[in-house]
């Protein structure tokens, strides 16, 4: 019976004008989608690959002493599943430079920044598409399942015949649902052969576990979307309502929540300005200058310093160090600030699924904020690297005055470039992604099948004539 | 004529009632009124802490310039104030930069220094009232008229109505009209809302020129959902059944709204590929740099690198070629003069080549964003969005235009300077008097006759710390010497302000045009379609 019901309602579906329409969007937003990120990628890695060649070239031919003075770059690679979900990527910092010599502030850059002209966007990305398109599909397909069937008298005759109300809500569901699924999967087969032909991006095993699961979440935020409109439909007696209830939900969960979430967060959790931070860190180059007034500090130069075994070098070298070392520690707790602020008005805007759907699948396939928050974490944690291995390498020459990332008195012997440590990154490995999408995908769920059960009880309670 | 402007009243009070207790109208303007509150309080403590700091930098600038010894040290920096309008309307007023530093070396080219906020808060599009006009009350308009005349002949009211002597013309416009008049109550109370926020809780004085402008925002606003009404007008007119009518203008409204400028951008900003990278243009830009700095390397001299009883005693160096130095030998003075003079010509004219070279690059960011504009066309939303930006100040016109005159106050600057014959006189790099007393005289000895010897002794070395100390008494004595700091009073001073209503309306005069004409040959069609209608 349920089947008989879904051919009924697919049948209705296929040949209305609305699942062409949404069809053609569909076909339109994500062949877009293919062909943008082909092209970005494409530009991305050749500007990756110029940056990372600029740098080797200042690595190469440089003395250890030299190589204090240098920046060097941790640099993120593109973003090769931007196509699914972009979380940001192509605006964020992607690269970190820092200098051993403390004297230099270490800061996150773009290298190629974004063109400050054109107006501030969404990325066309799959989880665009779905979040602002196909939620909007699923409901303009489900609005008239209940309601449009009463007013049309048919829904009285449905249930003259011996089929439970349970059955008859499921296989609409079903319909629905396929319609919105047949319009992903076409649409997202058609994005990844652009994204394979014309792009000729080729993605890993892994990779395209990520896109599976990613196409899975998509279907379940797809019913959960449909369940809505079912239920509105089932709530309202007059199509039109219905609809207009529905885009009203649609303006809160896609334009509402988010904005407002975004500007409570400035609100409720505030990040010091850059001018706040910087007076800090001002003071503490202060206090610095406080604790070693007095004490016989300076660069005489190798020669002239050499007299009392540096003891002056010595001492800036420590000030130096320790300033930096203070004045890191408030960069970092601005940064990790500004990241928690992003973390809550995620949290706040969860309350609508579309933004709930957004946040689990940047999660998902490692996007994001968890990129960000990992490429950071492993910028820094570089400079350690860096540092062990130039002390290692300063401590076999006997005539360096090994005085520790200050310029001019380390020591002067060329190292071999390749020995150098570069900055590795790997993108989050699946597992890892699926423990921070759990609870997106658990609450979304959780939805999803409270909604089900609400428009049951509801439909049960509908007075069908 | 009586009878017709009856007629029309009747349509549209029956419009105007039949709309007004209905479930979308009320939600859409509580949705409209609240979002409006919330937004436009967080704007205003946001533009109060912006003022603020632009306060703080203003006072600051000001009384770095009461201590300038020297004009090559002359370098002031001219800050953007904030746009108060910028509270209905963000465009990109806190997102570019506000800070210009004035100086013969650089043409200005960009902005720097402003609160950006935070760089990884992306996705979070900020309300403001434009976008809710553009989004919710958008979507009002086509909610109000999709039904328009599919709903009324669904019920079989379209015959009844057209039995009576009234023309279609006059139900369409009355119609027309009776939306319109629904659609200013949302709109004039979130303004008004809006601008009760403004006045009591931000820090801003409004004058004629402001109260212009913003309403300037207000018509664009209205010409907006007019359009939007008359598109589910047009809409209701082809189609015969509401539920049609209704997906059409949701569809309507998702592209206008959400997807044409969406698309758009994203094509423009990432597919547009830029003939010259950024970078390219720096290493250019620091080649152009690297030569300046050979030219004038190539006119050193000798005084200038050897330590001898010449050079002066004292000698601080700053940002752009700044230098001040005391207690030189008039010979040295003079030689010096010359040097410096080259120094700056060739500053002068190497930042004229620098710019140039940077203009490239901007054109190429114009272009694409030409491209986006170029295809945004199709979204009435856009164009809105563009047209209040442009009337509240928060345009990237306004940042360009910011720009242009910084531009502008350089050129004053540097005539300003050669009308006081700064290159080439003593002032550009020393506030010692003409009679200058050369530190030698200070140990009783003359230029020729000092030996390395007594330089390293007096100059160098820290041998005599009271020596030392002398000497920066009399440093420390010299920098709060008045007659050692320049009078500035005559210098030309900066001041922006935002552009006057006329200067907007003709820039932005293709703009609303277009929005008008659009509207006309909305209506018109609307018109022809519902003459040949079929009512029955």
């Amino acid at each position: 019976m349920v089947k008989l019901i879904v051919l009924r309602e697919l049948l209705d579906q296929f040949t209305s004008l609305r699942f062409y329409l949404s069809l053609l969007l569909v076909i339109f937003l994500m062949g877009l989608c293919g062909i943008i990120h082909s092209v970005k990628y494409r530009t991305e890695v050749q500007k990756y690959r110029a940056s990372l060649t600029r740098y080797e070239q200042q690595l190469s031919g440089r003395t250890i002493d030299e190589l204090m003075t240098v920046h060097h770059l941790a640099l993120k690679p593109p973003w090769k599943l931007a196509f699914l979900a972009d979380g940001g990527q192509r605006l964020v910092p992607n690269a970190y430079a820092q200098v051993l010599d403390a004297d230099w502030t270490p800061y996150f850059y773009r290298t190629h920044s974004p063109n400050f002209r054109l107006r501030p966007f969404e990325a066309l990305d799959w989880t665009f598409i779905v979040r602002v398109v196909l939620s909007l599909v699923a409901f303009v397909f489900a609005y008239d399942a209940i309601c449009g069937e009463k007013q049309q008298g048919t829904l009285r005759l449905a249930m003259s015949y011996p089929v439970s109300r349970w059955n008859v809500l499921v296989g609409k569901f079903l319909a629905v649902w396929g319609c919105v699924g047949v319009l992903f999967i076409v649409g997202a087969l058609l994005s990844l052969i652009i994204l394979t032909t014309y792009g000729g991006i080729g993605l890993s095993g892994e990779e395209l576990r990520k896109v599976t699961i990613c196409s899975l979440l998509t279907l379940l935020a797809s019913a959960l979307f449909v369940w809505v409109g079912l239920l509105v439909s089932t709530l309202m007696h007059r199509t039109t309502t219905s609809l207009v209830v529905l885009l009203l939900v649609w303006v809160g969960f896609v334009v509402v929540v988010p904005g407002a979430s975004g500007m409570l967060a400035h609100k409720l959790k505030p990040v010091p300005t850059p001018d706040e931070v910087g007076r800090r860190i001002q003071a503490i180059s202060d206090e610095i200058m406080q604790e070693y007034k007095g004490r016989e500090s300076g660069w005489r130069g190798r020669r002239l310093g050499r007299v009392d075994n540096y003891a002056w070098e010595r001492i800036s070298a420590e000030a130096q160090n320790k300033r930096y070392a203070r004045q890191e520690r408030v960069r970092r707790k601005f940064l990790r600030q500004k990241l928690a602020q992003v973390e809550f008005v995620q949290m706040l805007s969860s309350i609508s699924p579309t933004s709930l759907f957004q946040c689990a699948s940047e999660h998902l396939i490692g996007s994001g904020l968890d990129r960000d928050r990992r490429f950071i974490e492993r910028a820094w944690a570089f400079r350690g690297v860096l540092e062990n291995y130039f002390r290692t390498v300063d401590q076999m020459d006997p005539e360096s005055p090994h005085i520790f990332f200050f310029s001019g008195y380390m020591s002067n012997k060329k190292v071999d470039v390749r020995s150098i440590p570069r900055f590795q990154f790997q993108e989050i490995p699946l597992p890892q992604c699926l423990a921070q999408a759990v609870w997106g995908i658990l609450i979304l769920g959780l939805e999803t099948a409270m909604t089900a059960i609400t428009s049951y009880v509801l439909f049960l309670r509908y007075d069908v004539r | 004529m009586l009878t017709y402007l009856v007629m029309l009243l009747t349509v549209i009070r029956k419009e105007v009632h039949q709309n007004l207790l209905t479930f979308h109208f009320i939600i859409c303007t509580v949705v409209t009124l609240t979002l409006v509150i919330l937004a436009v309080f967080i704007a205003s403590e946001d533009y109060n802490l912006r003022l603020q700091a632009y306060q703080i930098k203003v006072r600051e600038h000001e009384n770095a310039l009461r201590h300038v010894h020297v004009y090559s040290s002359l370098q002031p920096t001219v800050l953007r104030p904030p746009e108060p309008l910028s509270i209905l309307c963000h465009g990109y007023d806190a997102k570019l930069g506000t800070e210009v530093n004035i100086n013969i070396y650089q043409v200005p080219f960009q902005a720097a220094g402003e609160r950006r906020g935070n760089e990884y808060m992306f996705v979070f599009r900020d309300l403001d009232l434009t976008v809710l006009v553009k989004v919710v009350l958008g979507l009002l308009a086509l909610l109000l008229t999709f039904d328009v005349m599919a709903g009324e002949k669904e019920e079989g009211m379209l015959r009844l109505i057209l039995s009576n002597p009234l023309s279609r013309a006059t139900l369409l416009f009355g119609k027309y009209l009776g939306g319109l008049a629904i659609l200013f109550l949302p709109l004039f109370m979130s303004l008004a809302i809006g601008l009760l926020i403004v006045l009591f809780h931000a820090n801003v004085k409004l004058i004629t020129s402001d109260w212009l402008r913003i309403g300037g925002i207000f018509v664009s606003y209205f010409i907006y959902l007019s359009l939007m009404l008359l598109v589910g007008i047009l809409i209701s007119t082809i189609t015969h059944r509401t539920s049609v009518s209704l997906v059409l203008c949701v569809f309507v409204w998702l592209l206008a709204v959400f997807i044409i400028p969406n698309s758009a951008t994203a094509f423009a900003s990432d597919v547009m590929a830029l003939e010259a990278s950024e970078q390219v243009i720096n290493d250019h830009i620091a080649q152009l740099i690297e030569e300046r700095d050979r030219l004038i390397g190539q006119q050193r001299n000798p005084f200038l690198d050897k330590v001898s009883g010449y050079f002066p005693f004292y000698n601080w160096s700053g940002d752009n070629n700044a230098i001040l130095l005391r207690y030189g030998d008039p010979q040295y003075y003079n030689i010096a003069t010359k040097y410096y003079r080259h120094q700056a010509e060739l500053g002068i004219s190497y930042a004229e080549k620098i710019f140039h070279v940077r203009q490239a690059y901007e054109w190429q960011l114009h272009h694409a964003a030409r491209l986006e504009a170029e295809v945004s066309y199709l979204s009435p939303a856009y164009i809105l969005e563009r047209l209040a930006e442009s009337f509240a100040g928060t345009s990237i016109d306004d940042y360009d235009r910011f720009l242009a005159h910084c531009r502008t106050y350089r050129n004053q600057f540097i005539t300003y300077l050669q009308s006081k014959n700064a290159f080439s006189s003593w002032r550009w790099f020393t506030d010692d008097p003409p009679d200058v007393k050369p530190w030698v005289n200070f140990f009783g000895l003359k230029p020729e006759d000092v030996t390395d010897e007594h330089v390293i002794q007096h100059v160098l070395a820290r041998v005599d710390p009271a020596m030392m100390e002398r000497w920066q008494k009399i440093i420390a004595q010299d920098n709060e010497d008045p007659t050692r700091i320049l009078d500035l009073s005559d210098m030309p001073r900066f001041s922006y302000s935002s552009p006057d209503i006329r200067e907007i309306i003709t820039r932005s005069a293709i703009d609303l045009g277009l929005m008008l004409v659009i509207n006309v040959v909305l209506f018109t069609a609307s018109f022809v379609l519902f003459v040949r209608y079929d009512v029955r």
